[in-house]
């Protein structure tokens, strides 16, 4: 029987180690967090080999007290705690005194310091958890912590890294969370003495954020501000064009710390609805304060996860702030209009770019419909009683073709089983305004109000289990997995599509179980609805189908074949494009140039963080190459090492044939529906379109029949 | 106001204007063309907000002076349709007249003051060329813009006015179009620190108003906008905002290889070739040997071509491949007797078309090795 025993410092060091210091960027973030807690004006981060061989900080802040160097790298020892009801107030990014331990054991660590007072500057090295103690040396006023040979004892964690470029891609996203956070700090990164970034000290937030990512993008950016009962939540939106197809745009600090929160980012997602497609994240620079005492930080060792003692309030906060804005925006924009047409100077002066005045225009009467919404249950608080509202089904069916009552009946069931819609108390009631405010033109921007908006002070428990799967909205809700709710991955085009896909696919779920899809033996019957939907009639039932999706689909499986079969060509350029990406992805990207340019997308490094387009895949000729990249960027930074040339030219295939594809609102004719939907069954196994939309829905007889009150008669 | 207009003329004036005006717009009083009566002449407007165009309608008799609004579309198709040499326009307060022959319209006034101002021709400095070699360098050079592109400078073209010679060059970084003529400066040149790339539309629009005749037209360059006059009309654009890319350097000093094509037949073969490609598959192998230029294309699903056509040259063979649409897009423009010289490096580097008369093309080839 093996006995219990209490753990020598070096083994639970290691442990430790384990999740504080994942991979070099670790270290840099724990090191340069001590260093802004220890009040520096200027941090210089130096980098060898992605971090493997060497990282060295060095900064110009208080220094460590000569006596307490021994303490400062042996574990739970932190200047930044006095009592354990600091914790509770905590104000400072470190506190739990345990990254310099766990780094003192699994590299050579070297720390030199020395405060203002002293004379002489103290030194301590750990050789992989050997320390050597401290002895004087020279050194300036301020902290220089080298870390060399990191997990040089963890060889199963040095294996682990990944090459050097990536891991210096964490390290540089690391850096620019702190420098974004902290834009009056003067910052550099080197890496294999090359400098990548040196920013010095500024007074605003966005000359930093065009520092790291561009003139272009500081320049979309939209200022938000908001306070309330002492929460300020302040910062930069970004353009709903700047979107991008991962989170990784959004940038939250709370107290001036990087954090991740899944309930935040919804509200983000939200506050942006209609406005970027599904699939698509705005970007952000958003900073939280709020009194130490109402989060608690001491969730995970690397402090990315924090606790509110109540988020509800912060994320409607938030939410507000940023419709507030896209109110503004509204006014600014009718001001300039007025004047626009009566002022003589309109003529000479530089116009708005129409097309800037169109994303402006959908914007305000976006934020408008949505306000009218939110703002009523907000209003009434407590507004979980309000659900007693007459059945909006007229209003609904208005917004289908008169021509056809059954259909217009049919949608208004679809639109609001009542099971779907009475327990949702945000919704309900303003459903009816917003129907009166579908003008056909808006119904692509307003129907989404329509479709999920959230119920934020609503607990997932009180959603009754009837006709609809409770645990999926629940997740939804609760934000463990936003994308997996079938309500919420639904895109702005349709609300029928919004939400049917959340109706249906639950009732046939609960109603059919493993029904088989609809088969394309059965003679199509079919009628295009909107200029843009078909409704098709199945064995089983009825199936409603995004044409572009169809016809995107259809196509993409054509070129793939005809790209199988021959060469790619690519067109050089005669004036590379210059891009300027962010550290951390040009770093994903320099790693696969040898991919793209199988693919036929020449990719050079330009010094610094710019690169130039030389050559671009001849089929793509009408895409921007700029925009080629980027959105390969984005693939690479969500599929990470394992995209393989046929990822990649998937989605450079996708973006061609979207662009070829027929649009939502062309017409067409019966002979063109029948071609399109003969070839239906390549839909069949692709639920959704390469942007997440879903290309078709099937709504059962079975579900017809209990809808019509048929089912048992 | 009451003005007395030959029909025809004014018909004429009427269509030049409305080239310009938004056939659908959010801003309203953009579908209209102004109409103002001024002691001795008509003027018409029409803009867009980026582009205005005025026609000066001397032979307009004016019996009181005043301004009004003309609704576009309705008005065009008025003075199509009427009859009778001559047409009054009389607006008061309550309505505007137009009265032909046998025929009179009473429209809703609205308020001119509201419309856009555009500029009559009141440059100083100016430059002089004839309207039909203008035409020619805009013709040249227009069609290799890209106006699609997030770097707006591509959507225009350059035009560096330098004492008594002018140059217009477009690109859309695949290809280039640089294009030299002569002309006459009036006055200073054009303010040095001006960029002067001229959108695209722009520039078709005062191609379509050139005629081919020896009438002047005067081109003045200013700080945020163009000002182009050839007899009465006076077409007016911003300039576009943006850097344009230092084009002389992606012109090859040098080409090795270098020998004479005739525009027509050497634009016959590559149209030849052209016919079987596809979206996906665009290339043509040019390849030159002695005596020869063979054009090769070859595409899944579409079949392949050979189209031979004889050429002056005596060197080593070599293959280079194109999007034969943006060598087409050159011939086109030229006079199909017109001798030119296709220059080359190797079969990956810039090609460089030239004519004896100042036009040069430079185009990128398609690389297909993977």
């Amino acid at each position: 029987m093996s006995r219990i025993r209490q753990l020598p410092p070096t083994i639970f060091n290691k442990i430790a180690a384990g999740e504080v210091i994942e991979r070099p960027a670790s270290v840099v973030k724990e090191l340069m967090e001590n260093s802004v807690d220890a009040l520096a004006q200027r941090i210089d981060v130096e980098i060898e080999a992605g971090g493997a061989d060497l990282i060295r900080i060095t900064d110009d802040g208080e220094g460590i007290h000569p006596d307490d160097l021994l303490l400062a790298v042996s574990s739970h020892a932190t200047s930044k705690l006095e009592t354990a009801d600091d914790l509770f107030r905590i104000r400072t990014f470190g506190f739990r005194g345990e990254a310099l331990a766990s780094i003192a054991e699994v590299s050579r660590l070297q720390i030199r310091s020395r405060t203002p007072d002293a004379i002489e500057g103290r030194e301590i090295r750990s050789d992989l958890g050997n320390l050597v103690p401290p002895i004087p040396c020279g050194a300036p006023v301020g902290t220089q912590i080298e870390v060399a040979d990191l997990f040089g004892n963890v060889p199963v964690r040095r294996k682990f890294l990944k090459g050097a470029a990536t891991e210096f891609g964490h390290i540089a996203e690391q850096f620019t969370r702190i420098a974004l956070a902290h834009p009056r700090l003067h910052l550099a990164l080197r890496h294999n003495g090359k400098l990548v970034y040196e920013l010095p000290a500024c007074a605003n937030l966005l000359d930093r954020i065009a520092m790291f990512f561009g003139q272009d993008t500081a320049k979309k950016c939209i200022p938000v501000e908001s306070d309330l009962a002492g929460v300020r939540i302040w910062g930069f939106v970004g353009h709903p064009n700047l979107s991008k197809a991962t989170r990784k745009g959004q940038y939250l600090f709370l107290n001036g710390r990087w954090i991740q929160d899944r309930t935040l980012q919804h509200a983000l997602g939200e506050s942006y609805r209609g406005l970027v497609m599904v699939g698509r994240y705005p970007v952000c620079f958003l900073f939280i304060e709020m009194p130490p005492d109402l989060v608690d930080v001491n969730v995970h060792p690397t402090k990315s996860e924090v606790r509110f003692q109540d988020s509800q309030p912060l994320y409607r906060q938030l939410l507000a702030a940023i419709r507030t804005k896209f109110l503004a925006l509204d006014l600014d924009s009718q001001l300039r209009m007025g004047t626009g047409s009566s002022s003589a100077a309109v003529a000479n002066a530089p116009s708005v770019d129409p097309k800037a005045e169109v994303v402006q225009r959908e914007l305000v009467s976006w934020a408008r419909s949505q306000s009218l919404d939110w703002s009523r249950p907000n209003s009434s608080p407590g507004g979980s009683g309000s659900s007693a509202h007459p059945a909006p089904t007229p209003a609904a069916g208005r917004i289908w073709s008169p021509r056809d009552p059954g259909y217009a009946y049919l949608t208004g069931q679809i639109t609001r089983p009542d099971a779907f819609t009475a327990p949702r108390d945000t919704a309900g009631p303003s459903s009816g305004d917003s129907s009166d405010d579908l003008s056909r033109d808006l119904a692509p921007l307003t129907a989404t109000s329509l479709a999920t908006l959230p119920a934020p002070e609503t607990e997932p428990a009180q959603f009754p289990a009837s006709g609809f799967d409770t645990a999926d909205y629940a997740a939804t809700y609760t934000g463990t997995s936003f994308e997996s709710g079938p309500a919420t991955s639904t895109v702005s085009a349709s609300d029928l599509t919004a939400l049917a896909t959340g109706s249906l696919t639950s009732s046939t779920t609960e109603a059919l179980g493993s029904s088989a899809p609809a088969t394309n033996s059965a003679p199509v019957r079919a009628m295009q609805v909107h200029d843009c939907y078909l409704v098709v009639e199945t064995e089983e039932g009825l199936t409603v189908v995004d044409q572009h999706a169809l016809h995107e689909r259809i196509l993409y499986e054509q070129l793939r074949n005809r790209v199988l079969a021959g060469r790619l060509e690519s067109q050089k350029l005669l004036i590379p494009q210059p891009i300027d990406l962010p550290a951390a992805e040009r770093a994903l990207l320099a790693e696969q140039y040898d991919l793209l340019a199988q693919l036929g997308l020449g990719v050079e490094d330009f010094g610094g963080s710019t690169i130039v387009v030389t050559r671009y895949p001849g089929m793509l000729s009408r895409t921007d190459p700029a925009r080629i990249v980027r959105d390969v960027c984005d693939l690479l930074a969500t599929q990470g090492k394992n995209v393989s040339p046929r990822d990649l030219l998937d989605s450079l295939l996708h973006m061609m044939a979207c662009k070829a594809a027929i649009k939502a609102g062309q017409r067409l004719s019966p002979e063109e529906i029948d071609a399109l939907l003969a070839q239906r069954h390549l839909c069949d196994d692709a639920h959704h379109c390469p942007h997440g939309r879903p290309t078709a829905l099937t709504l059962s007889r079975n579900e017809l029949d209990r809808q019509f009150g048929r089912l048992g008669a | 106001m009451k003005v007395i207009c030959p029909r025809l003329a004014l018909a004429g004036a009427f269509a030049t204007v409305s080239g310009v005006v938004p056939p659908r717009s959010p801003k309203p009083i953009l579908s209209q063309v102004k109409f103002q009566a001024v002691p001795g002449e008509a003027i018409l407007i029409g803009t867009d907000s980026e582009i205005g165009i005025r026609y000066e309608l001397d032979s307009a008799e004016v019996i009181q002076p005043g301004e009004v609004l003309l609704p576009c579309a309705r008005v065009s198709a008025i003075l199509r349709e009427l009859q009778g040499e001559r047409v009054t326009i009389e607006a008061t307060d309550e309505a505007t007249v137009i009265r032909g022959e046998r025929a009179e319209y009473r429209l809703p006034t609205s308020d001119p003051a509201e419309f856009p101002v555009v500029q009559g021709f009141d440059a100083v400095d100016y430059h002089i060329l004839s309207s039909e070699s203008l035409k020619k360098l805009i013709r040249r050079t227009v069609f290799a813009t890209d106006t699609e592109s997030t770097r707006y400078a591509l959507g225009g073209v350059l035009c560096e006015l330098k004492g008594d010679g002018l140059t217009l060059a477009a690109t859309d970084t695949r290809r280039l179009a640089v294009v030299h003529g002569v002309c006459t400066a009036h006055g200073a040149g054009a303010p040095a620190s001006v960029i002067p790339v001229i959108p695209s539309k722009a520039m078709s629009q005062i191609e379509k108003n050139l005629g081919t005749g020896d009438e002047q037209a005067w081109v003045a360059i200013r700080t945020n906008d163009v000002l182009v006059r050839t007899g009465p009309v006076t077409i007016s654009s911003r300039l576009v905002e943006g850097r344009f890319p230092k084009y002389q350097d992606v012109i090859p000093a040098e080409t090795p290889i270098s020998f004479p094509l005739i525009a027509g037949a050497f634009y016959s073969a590559v149209r030849q070739a052209q016919i079987v490609t596809s979206d996906e598959s665009r290339g043509v192998d040019f390849v030159i040997a002695a005596g020869m230029m063979t054009l090769k294309s070859s595409v899944a699903e579409v079949g392949q071509s050979t189209v031979e056509l004889p050429i002056a040259y005596e060197g080593e063979e070599l293959t280079i491949t194109f999007d034969p649409r943006y060598v087409a897009d050159f011939l086109k423009v030229l006079d199909p007797a017109q001798t030119i010289t296709l220059g080359l490096q190797d079969s990956e580097s810039a090609a460089v078309f030239t004519t004896d008369d100042g036009y040069t093309y430079v185009v990128m080839p398609l690389s297909k090795d993977s």
